[in-house]
């Protein structure tokens, strides 16, 4: 997986570059180890919930530091990194550019991860990931709840300097010859990701310095003794990270974009509507942020509107996946790995959006508020769809990173365990949540049915655990002993497939 | 594009793939080796918005001298301040939290927090107010309690809406 060149740089050329390649090459690597730290939690979190009581962990305080740096792990860490890491390996090949367009600035935002990671592991902060006050700010115990703030807000500063550069790039540097509408809808999805995120991560930054000054006492934003408004966070909070719901999913559908008319043998259905939809769910998305908060005390009008604008984005959802299955339709398509979980990602997309269409209904809302139901929901958009996508971009990206082939049959094996994992625990989720189970609790009510789907959902989430010890191993022993790919068609999708990546370009040429 | 790469090059040996992971690893162990040490250490302290502000003088109202204490009341004798801050577990309860009268005297209690308290005898809800009972002292207002009617002895006390504060009133004979 190291990158190689024809004469082999030492590793700290690698690690401390500044090539495109190479960062991108690092992020990935990251994100990877963020994926595994974070899905390991994820079981220890899921053995606890096998029985009622409490078996593994002390007690609430233990499973709360637990399920929130799950949380921040798999979203800050795992999502983001990757997509920017994929970005930072293609958008330059695909702006046919000889690097990004500030490669120090692209080093830099890199490297404020680690330090990051360190402040987010070392505090181990039990607020959960969202950190409402009045508990963020009034109980939630010292070092841990300030060294994630702060590791927030490097992340933050991180995914700016990320962004800028890639719209730097994407806008001004790409190659003359190049319109803009004959460019890659990758790159597209990249553009739109980047300029949303410059515009909502910045409220956030806003509300964890509010955070921080309110936790010394100093203000009182959030502090209804000193004046303040708890709800206050919650409308600066999701205002940021509803948009990073679209600024998650994007990237992953670019890659289903590169993917799908790939192995369907077939142009791309349409890339007019492509377009739209991205451009169009970068403005919609920003519309909708309230819907996470209709059991806050919103008038009907307020919730009314927000009810509405939510359904307003399921329109431009909608255009990707008609476009995927239009580009599939009449295809010879190839289920290798990457389509395969491609595919699958198609599906459960559709999946949770219609779960999140249905929960955006008010009278259904106040049902489902904080119980599993919302859990097994992101976790289906998250997991099923995005790092199912994510999971089939590394399958696909194999070839042009190590030069080797993966073991395709381990990579079905490792699809069809995750897949099935995938199903069993977050569609039961739904259900426990229809139930009534809270989420973020230790324990639940010894009855037979929440005991059966936790045990249910617990057994599919081993499944997933155990798929991706699979694919790990595929790619590491794969990147030292895979068999040599052939650089312009990995996939043997044969002739008349102008599509691979161009490997040369792994080679920095300063 | 330019032109595709003829040879493969592949040169990801076993050894560089060690060395990376060496890299992968240490960086973890160091990380996780903080996490795991300091796992209690890193979330043991409330925030400083909700630390216990400084402890009001308490030598005076010991001596039962009626001079500076108690700011929102002009009791003379004996009295029991409920500081600013006494709902949040782990803040002082009650100032002094032990004091010895002489029986008879009159204690004042006065509650300085901004949430209502007792003083109510007894070491919870199973034996609360079976001595004195104060019922509930609003924010800055007081309340007296008459150690008249009490026997000579040591009478542990509580408040029944936060029932970690607690203290101990001795009457001597």
């Amino acid at each position: 997986m190291v990158l190689e060149l024809k004469k082999p740089r030492p590793l700290w050329e690698i690690i401390f570059s500044t090539h495109h390649t190479d960062i991108g090459l690092l992020y990935i690597i990251t994100s990877i180890i963020a994926l595994f730290a974070g899905g390991g939690l994820a079981m220890a979190i899921r053995a606890e919930l096998f029985f009622p009581g409490i078996q593994v962990f002390t007690g609430q305080e233990d499973f709360s530091r637990f399920f929130t740096m799950h949380g921040t792990t798999m979203l800050f860490l795992w999502a983001i990194p990757f997509a920017a890491g994929v970005g930072n390996y293609l958008i330059p090949i695909m702006v046919r550019y000889k690097d990004m367009a500030w490669p120090k600035l692209n080093a830099i935002a890199f490297w404020m991860i680690p330090p990051s990671i360190f402040l987010l592991w070392g505090g181990f902060s039990d607020t959960g990931w969202t950190a409402y006050p009045p508990y963020s700010i009034l109980k939630a115990p010292a070092p841990a709840a300030d060294m994630w703030i702060f590791a927030l807000t490097f992340l933050g500063l991180s995914s700016l300097l990320g962004a800028v550069n890639f719209v730097v790039t994407i806008l001004k540097m790409k190659h003359p010859d190049l319109p803009l509408m004959k460019m890659s809808l990758f790159s597209w999805a990249m553009l739109s990701t980047s300029l949303m995120i410059i515009v909502a991560i910045p409220t956030f930054a806003a509300a964890l310095v509010m955070l921080t000054t309110d936790r010394l006492g100093v203000t009182g934003f959030f502090n209804a003794e000193m004046g303040g408004d708890p709800v206050a966070y919650q409308h600066l909070f999701w205002f940021t990270f509803h948009p990073e719901v679209y600024i998650f999913i994007l990237p992953a559908i670019g890659m289903l974009y590169e993917i799908i008319p790939t192995f369907s043998r077939k142009p791309l259905f349409s890339y007019y509507s492509g377009v739209i939809a991205l451009v169009l769910i970068a403005i919609i998305g920003f519309g909708s942020w309230a819907h996470h908060m209709f059991a806050t005390g919103m008038s009907f009008t307020e919730k009314t509107v927000f009810m509405v604008a939510t359904l307003a984005a399921v329109p431009s959802s909608a255009m990707h996946v008609f476009n995927f299955l239009g580009t599939m339709w009449g295809g010879r398509i190839k289920f290798a790995a990457p389509m395969l979980f491609g595919s699958a990602a198609i599906m459960l997309f559709y999946a949770s959006g219609a779960g999140g269409v249905v929960n955006t209904a008010l009278p259904l809302d106040f049902l489902t508020h904080d119980s599993y139901w919302v859990v097994g929901h992101f976790h289906l958009l998250l997991m099923g769809t995005i790092s199912m996508t994510f999971t089939g971009f590394i399958y696909y990206l194999f070839p042009l990173i190590t030069g080797r082939m993966y073991n395709v049959k381990q990579a079905k094996i490792h699809f069809v365990i995750a897949f099935i994992g995938v199903i069993l625990v977050f569609i039961t989720q739904h259900i426990l949540g229809l139930y009534g189970m809270p989420r973020r609790v230790i324990d639940y009510l010894p009855i037979d049915e929440l005991t059966l789907m936790n045990q249910i959902a617990s057994v599919g989430a081993f499944m997933v655990g155990a798929s991706y010890l699979l694919f790990i191993y595929n790619i590491v022993k794969s990147s030292m002993f895979g068999k040599p790919a052939d650089t312009r068609d990995p996939f043997e999708l044969g002739k008349g497939v102008e599509y691979y990546y161009d490997y040369a370009r792994r080679e920095p040429h300063h | 594009m330019t032109t595709h790469d003829e040879n493969h090059i592949i040169r990801t040996s076993p050894g560089r793939f060690l060395k990376g992971f060496a890299i992968v690893f240490i960086t973890m162990g160091v990380l996780g080796y903080i996490t795991i040490a300091y796992w209690d250490y890193s979330a043991s302290y409330p925030p400083p918005v909700s630390s216990p502000p400084p402890a009001p003088p308490v030598e005076e109202a010991t001596e039962g001298a009626a001079s500076t204490t108690a700011p929102a009341t002009t009791a003379t004798g004996p009295t029991i301040t409920i500081p600013a801050g006494a709902a949040t577990p782990g803040n002082p309860a009650y100032a002094p939290p032990e004091l010895s009268v002489k029986k008879g005297e009159a204690v004042t209690v006065v509650n300085n927090d901004n949430a209502p308290h007792t003083a109510t005898s007894g070491n919870g809800p199973e034996d609360a107010g079976q001595a004195f009972d104060t019922s509930l002292i609003m924010a800055g207002a007081s309340a007296t309690i008459d150690t008249s009617a009490i026997e000579a002895g040591e009478y542990p006390y509580f408040c029944t809406v936060h029932p970690f504060m607690k203290g101990t009133l001795t009457v001597t004979a």
